[in-house]
């Protein structure tokens, strides 16, 4: 899991990294419980938010990314099967996430 | 581009002084998962670990040196340490976790300056950290 740190925190005995700081590695259950007392927040896995249309198939196809997504033409997107101009529309109107790196 | 001159491990907040050298090695074992049908190797991710050594001048009036690790490795306890920039600035990336002392060598020869050696394991997780 990776996260990010929202206000110092002792990640390890006699460690203690500042807010700001962005932490992979850590223990689950240490990150969720700073996640659940407002420490820290979870940061979005590689790939496209978890919310974004027809995430799936454009992952299966390769398309991994939003920047990479935004930057390939409409008519690329509609090649890709089950992609149709209602789909391609919720797409182009997508607002990037907050917590995507 | 970093310098190794700037990379250090620090056992908590305090840098290991007169530091000479220091590698840090993350290691992953692998699962063989092929069969007799497999026509090649596949492979599962297994357990991790990571090992730390470092060489340092001796110094035995320097508190800050390998002379804070060697009680470590004869009481048996565990150390909180990283590979780590001697200055963080933002974006630098670290290694931190909680160590075993498994290796604590002197060598002290003629016409040369007396060194020390030490090796870390790693015990549980290693966390990756991206300075703020």
């Amino acid at each position: 899991m990776k996260i990010k740190l929202l206000e110092d925190t002792e990640i390890l005995k006699g460690l203690t990294k500042p807010a700001g700081s962005i932490l992979s590695g850590i223990e689950n259950a240490k990150a969720l419980s700073w996640i659940s007392e407002g420490k820290a927040e979870r940061l979005q896995k590689a790939g496209l938010p978890n919310d974004y249309p027809y995430r799936e198939r454009l992952m299966e196809s390769g398309y991994t990314s939003e920047q990479f997504i935004n930057k390939v033409s409409d008519k690329i997107l509609l090649d890709i099967n089950g992609i149709g101009p209602k789909t391609l529309t919720e797409i182009r109107k997508y607002k990037p996430h907050q917590n995507e790196e | 581009m970093e310098l190794g001159k700037d990379l250090v491990i620090k056992k908590g907040t305090t840098t290991i002084a007169a530091s000479k050298s220091c590698s840090f090695s993350l290691q992953r074992d692998t699962i063989n998962v092929s069969t007799k049908d497999s026509e090649a190797d596949f492979k599962e991710y297994g357990k991790y670990r990571a090992t730390i050594s470092s060489e340092h001048l001796v110094d035995f009036s320097d508190g800050t040196g390998v002379f804070s690790l060697d009680g470590a490795l004869l009481e048996g306890t565990k150390v909180t340490a990283s590979w780590i920039k001697k200055s963080e600035a933002t974006g630098d990336i670290s290694y931190s976790g909680s160590w075993v002392v498994t290796t604590f060598e002197l060598s002290a020869d003629d016409n040369s300056e007396a060194t020390a050696s030490i090796s870390l394991e790693s015990d549980g997780p290693i966390t990756r950290t991206v300075a703020a």
